[in-house]
């Protein structure tokens, strides 16, 4: 029994490198962090953000570790410059409790320049069927993004037709299918020049879905040929009601909007 | 039909909404530094805006140097930010107005607050600040600053 424990704990002494290096960068910088060494953490969390294999999460938290650490060997500026890529991708990211309050400095400077500013980054997909094709139109106020990957498929189709294009505020994706009348399923990767992603919208499983029909339940059919809509005694039923209520809508709202303040600040001397 | 109906009765109530909609009122809320110098030397500000009622007018003092407080907070507004216009939620009444002024190490150099019941059409909120312990350390450690706000903030804004 005795040799059998002595066999185990060689076993994990021999093993123990082959552990470490089979932990990815990300993984090697938070090991790091957690000890404390921000030497390790901060060449560990570049090296993972180098590897460009990161997902948007993964990237806003390498970011933050290499920012943190950043902060704690003395170099303030290149840890807000750090943090300004982390909030960039995730606005609303935090550090943690445990980083101490004289750390934080360069991280608050971020934030309050990321909160300044009106634009985020983002991605928005929309159908032209007029041009058979995908329009993507970008947001990037850090100017962090590479390129973005499209992935297209009319739906019901198993494969995905991918389409790589640099930067661009308005990218046009021509895609036969998205001329016709089929849905246009599709996912996005906004990534970095490293290939790390900074966005992704939908996924190849759970695709965004453009250009569907709306289904009609209860077996309703076409309204009959000469009939049109204005003379349906319901239309006008509908639009007075919805009229009513927008209009009481509006004035609530209007009277809301008077009562409201817009504080906005300045500074004397 | 019932979607064609719906989308053209949908427009209708958004058109009707947005021909009723008004407009919200400007308050400028102005930040009294002791001098110029106080201005360079820090980094951001945060601002909290404590509801308050006819039995706490006089909170200012307790709220000032407390850490914590429970109110509306905007944190790390940079001076530059803080001096070409920040926009702050309306906190819809009154409120104790807490401005504190940290320097680039954190630490709290400036402290103000004014008790202001914000409402349409009132006047500028002023807050003035004040020295805290932490500020003639902080002007001894990095000096009389060379340039003015202007500088700091790259020109006009």
């Amino acid at each position: 029994m005795k040799a059998l424990l002595w066999c185990a704990v060689v076993a994990l002494f021999a093993l123990a490198p082959s552990i470490a290096a089979a932990q990815s960068p990300l993984q090697q910088a938070e090991a790091a962090y957690v000890e404390v060494d921000f030497e390790t953490t901060l060449t560990a969390s570049q090296s993972a953000i180098d590897s460009g294999e990161l997902s948007p999460t993964e990237l806003a938290r390498a970011y933050e570790l290499l920012g943190v650490s950043a902060a704690a060997l003395g170099d303030a500026e290149a840890a807000r410059e750090v943090f300004l890529r982390m909030l960039s991708i995730d606005p609303d990211r935090r550090l943690d409790d445990t980083v101490p309050p004289r750390l934080r400095a360069p991280f608050m400077e971020a934030r309050g320049i990321v909160t300044a500013r009106p634009d985020r980054m983002g991605a928005e997909v929309t159908l032209v069927r007029a041009n058979g094709a995908l329009l993507v139109r970008l947001v990037d106020p850090y100017e962090m993004v590479e390129g973005v990957r499209l992935h297209m498929r009319a739906e019901g189709s198993v494969e995905y037709e991918t389409f790589e294009a640099p930067y661009g505020e308005e990218i046009l994706a021509p895609f036969a299918p998205a001329s016709g009348d089929a849905a246009v399923e599709y996912w996005l990767e906004v990534i970095d020049p490293r290939g790390n992603q900074l966005v992704v919208e939908g996924t190849q499983f759970e695709p965004n879905v453009l250009g569907a029909r709306a289904v009609v339940s209860g077996g309703e059919g076409p309204a009959p040929a000469g009939t049109s809509i204005l003379e349906e005694p319901v239309f006008w039923i509908i639009v007075g009601s919805v009229v009513a209520v927008g209009a009481g809508i509006g004035i609530a709202v209007g009277v809301d909007q008077s009562s409201r303040v817009n504080l906005v600040t300045g500074i004397n001397f | 039909m019932s979607a064609r109906l719906l989308a053209v009765a949908s427009v209708c109530a958004v058109l009707s909404g947005g021909l009723s909609a008004g407009c919200a009122s400007n308050v400028p809320v102005i930040i009294d530094f002791p001098s110029p110098a106080s201005a360079v030397i820090s980094s951001n500000a945060d601002i909290v805006m404590v509801p308050i009622d006819e039995n706490t007018l006089d909170i200012c003092p307790q709220l000032l140097g407390t850490p914590t407080l429970d109110g509306i907070e905007i944190e790390g507004v940079p001076i530059c930010s803080l001096r070409s216009g920040t926009a702050l939620p309306d906190p819809g009444g009154a409120v104790a107005v807490v401005v504190r002024v940290l320097d680039d190490r954190a630490t709290v150099i400036l402290e103000g607050c004014e008790v202001a019941d914000v409402h349409p059409g009132r006047g500028e909120i002023r807050v003035e600040l004040f020295p805290t312990a932490a500020y003639s350390a902080t002007l001894a450690r990095l000096g009389p600053p060379a340039g003015g706000i202007d500088l700091v903030c790259g020109g006009g804004t």
